[in-house]
C-alpha cells in the first residue's frame, strides 16, 4: 500500500480523523499511531509484521537492560550486533551466497530464497539508533512499550523513510498533538507537492528510462546519453517525492520528521551534494558509521578520515541492497570525496553563493552545479544497472556514441512522456531554484491570500490528473 | 594537574586546531557554540588533545562527553 495509492487514503483519512478526536490524549493517540502502523504492516507484508513486533519487544527490553548496566559495553554489542546480523540475513545472505557460489561453481546456491521484509532496512537503523543512543548516554532508555513501538513502525515512513532518530520522535509522542491547522495545512500541501513531482516528473521520466533500459543495446550512444541524466533527474523527483508524501502525512498526524532533502542539484560540490540527499540515511551513517570509523583511524590524519568517508559511502551503496552495483556506486562517491578532505573543502559550509542577474546563479556556481549533476548522474547509471556487465555496456556504448537502430531511437524520442517528463524536470529545477530558501518548493509565504493560494493548488491537481503517469511505485519502498 | 589549568591548555589546542586564536571556551562549553568545531573538527581536535596531554580516551568517552567541562575531567582522570 505505497502511500501515493487510493488505498492508502482510504486507510490514512480515518485515522487522521480519530487523531484529531482523540488530541487530548497523547497515549490513546500513540495506542492509535501503533494499531494503524502495524495494521499496515500486516496490510503491506504480514512477514514484516511478525518481525517488526518481535524486534520491538527484544529492543525495548534491551534498550532497558543497557540503560542498567552503566558501564558495561557488551551489552550495546550484542544488541547492534545482533540489529545487523538481521539486516545482513535478510538483504545480504543471497547476495554473499552468490558470490560465494560463483566463486565455488555451485550455482545451486544462488536459488536460495531469503525473506527479506518490507522496510527492513528502514526499521533496523531505527532500533541501532535508539540502542546506541542509550549506550552513549544521550538516550534515557523509553518505558512506554507503546510510544516506543509506535516510533519503530510509524507508518508514513515506515517503508521508505525518512529515518528519523529516536529523541526528537519519541519527545513529540509524549505530548498531545492538538489539531493545528496551519501545520495540518502545511503537511497537506507538502503531500500535493510530493504526489506532483512523483506523477509528473518521476513517473514520465520512468517510462522513458525503462525503456531506454530494455533497448539497451539498439539504442545508440547519444541517446544513453541523453536518457542518462533523465534517470538522475526521475530519482530525485521520485525520492524527493515520496519523503514529500511522508513528511506531509506525519504533519498532519501533528508530528514533524526532518526534511530529507535539500536542493542536492543545486550543491557546489559533492560533499555538499550529499549534505541535501537522502539526509536522514547519510547522517545517519554519518553518525553511526562514519564518526565512529573516524575516531578508530585519528592517527592516521586524513588518510584516515578518507578511509572513514570511503567506507562510509561504501556503506550507503551497499545499504540499498546486495548487488555489486551499488557497492562499486558506494565506493564511486567515497573515492569523490577523498580530494575535498586533502584540500579541507569536505567540511567547509560556505554561504551559498549570491545569484547573478534575474536570479539566475552566477556562470562559475553554474558550472559547478553542473559538474555535480553530471558526476551524480555518472553513477546513478551504475546504481540503475541490473550487473556491472549491463553497466558497463550502458557507459562504454554512450562514451563510444555507439551505433544503434532508427525504429529503437524513433520509438524512444516519440514517446509523449519524454516530452512531458522534461518539461515538468526543467520546470521543477527553475521552481526549486527560485524557492530554494523554503523547506519544500511549495511553502507559500504567511498570509497568502486564498484567491492566490487555491488556484495554485487546484492547477497542480489539474496537472497531476491531465499530465500525471501513474503505476511505478516509489524506487526506495524496494531497499 | 589542576582542571583550571588543563582548561587553559584545551583552549590553547582549540585555537590552533580551529585557527582561531580570539576562542575562548568554559567547562560548560559545547561543540556548536564554538565556530568551526564540526564532527570532523572535533576527531581532529581528540586527536591533537591526545597528543597535548599525552593520554588516550576511549571511543565511548569521546561520544559521551557533552561539553568541554567532561572532556576536561576525563583528562583529569588520567593525570
Amino acid at each position: 500500500m505505497e502511500v501515493n495509492s487510493l488505498a492508502f487514503l482510504l486507510f490514512f483519512v480515518p485515522v487522521l480523523g480519530l487523531n484529531a478526536a482523540l488530541s487530548r490524549w497523547p497515549r490513546a493517540q500513540n495506542t492509535l499511531l501503533l494499531a494503524a502502523s502495524w495494521g499496515y504492516f500486516a496490510l503491506a507484508d504480514a512477514k514484516a509484521l511478525a518481525l517488526v513486533a518481535a524486534l520491538t519487544a527484544a529492543f525495548f527490553a534491551l534498550g532497558r537492560a543497557i540503560g542498567a548496566a552503566g558501564s558495561d559495553d557488551r551489552r550495546a554489542f550484542r544488541t547492534t550486533l545482533l540489529a545487523t546480523a538481521l539486516l545482513f540475513w535478510f538483504k545480504y545472505l543471497a547476495f554473499f551466497a552468490g558470490v560465494a557460489g560463483s566463486l565455488l561453481g555451485q550455482v545451486g546456491w544462488t536459488r536460495l530464497e531469503i525473506f527479506a521484509p518490507l522496510g527492513v532496512s528502514f526499521f533496523v537503523f531505527r532500533l541501532v539508533s535508539y540502542a546506541v543512543d542509550i549506550y552513549r548516554g544521550k538516550l534515557d532508555p523509553e518505558t512506554d512499550f507503546t510510544a516506543f513501538a509506535a516510533y519503530v513502525s510509524f507508518f508514513p515512513t515506515a517503508l521508505a523513510g525518512p529515518i528519523e532518530r529516536p529523541a526528537p520522535f519519541l519527545s513529540q509522542l509524549r505530548k498531545a498533538r492538538t489539531w493545528d491547522h496551519r501545520l495540518v495545512a502545511d503537511g497537506a500541501r507538502q503531500i500535493l507537492w510530493g504526489l506532483a513531482k512523483k506523477t509528473l516528473v518521476a513517473d514520465n521520466l520512468a517510462a522513458v528510462v525503462d525503456q531506454a533500459w530494455t533497448d539497451l543495446h539498439r539504442l545508440p550512444g547519444w541517446t544513453l546519453l541523453l536518457v542518462a541524466p533523465l534517470y538522475a533527474l526521475q530519482m530525485y523527483a521520485d525520492f524527493s517525492g515520496y519523503s514529500d508524501l511522508a513528511i506531509g502525512a506525519s504533519k498532519m498526524l501533528g508530528i514533524r520528521i526532518s526534511p530529507n532533502f535539500r536542493y542536492p542539484f543545486f550543491a557546489s560540490n559533492m560533499a555538499e551534494y550529499w549534505r541535501g540527499w537522502h539526509i536522514s540515511l547519510t547522517s545517519w551513517l554519518t553518525d553511526y558509521v562514519f564518526l565512529p570509523l573516524n575516531v578508530a583511524f585519528r592517527d592516521l590524519g586524513k588518510l584516515g578520515v578518507c578511509l572513514a568517508a570511503v567506507a562510509n559511502l561504501v556503506l550507503v551503496g551497499v545499504w540499498h541492497g546486495a548487488n555489486w552495483t551499488f557497492a562499486v556506486f558506494g565506493l564511486y562517491h567515497g573515492l569523490l570525496l577523498v580530494p575535498l578532505v586533502l584540500t579541507g573543502a569536505m567540511q567547509k559550509r560556505t554561504a551559498p553563493p549570491a545569484p547573478g542577474l534575474l536570479g539566475l546563479p552566477r556562470p562559475v556556481h553554474a558550472l559547478r552545479m553542473l559538474g555535480v549533476f553530471c558526476l551524480s548522474t555518472l553513477g546513478l547509471v551504475v546504481f540503475r544497472a541490473e550487473s556491472l556487465s549491463q553497466a558497463g555496456s550502458y557507459l562504454s556504448r554512450a562514451a563510444t556514441f555507439a551505433g544503434g537502430e532508427a525504429t529503437a531511437v524513433y520509438d524512444l524520442l516519440s514517446k509523449v512522456e519524454l516530452r512531458i517528463g522534461g518539461l515538468f524536470a526543467l520546470l521543477l529545477l527553475a521552481v526549486e531554484w527560485f524557492r530554494r530558501d523554503r523547506e519544500y518548493a511549495l511553502v507559500l509565504d504567511r498570509g497568502t491570500p486564498i484567491w492566490k493560494a487555491w488556484p495554485l493548488y487546484y492547477g497542480l491537481v489539474l496537472l497531476v490528473v491531465l499530465y500525471g503517469a501513474s503505476g511505478a511505485g516509489f524506487i526506495y519502498a524496494r531497499f | 594537574m589542576g582542571r583550571e589549568e588543563i582548561l587553559e591548555k584545551v583552549q590553547e589546542v582549540l585555537r590552533e586546531e580551529l585557527d582561531n586564536p580570539s576562542i575562548s571556551v568554559s567547562a560548560a562549553s559545547t561543540a556548536s557554540e564554538v565556530p568551526g568545531w564540526d564532527s570532523l573538527a572535533h576527531v581532529q581536535i581528540v586527536s591533537a588533545v591526545e597528543k597535548a596531554f599525552g593520554v588516550r580516551f576511549t571511543s565511548r568517552e569521546i561520544f559521551r562527553w557533552n561539553n568541554v567541562g567532561e572532556m576536561v575531567e576525563s583528562i583529569s582522570s588520567r593525570k
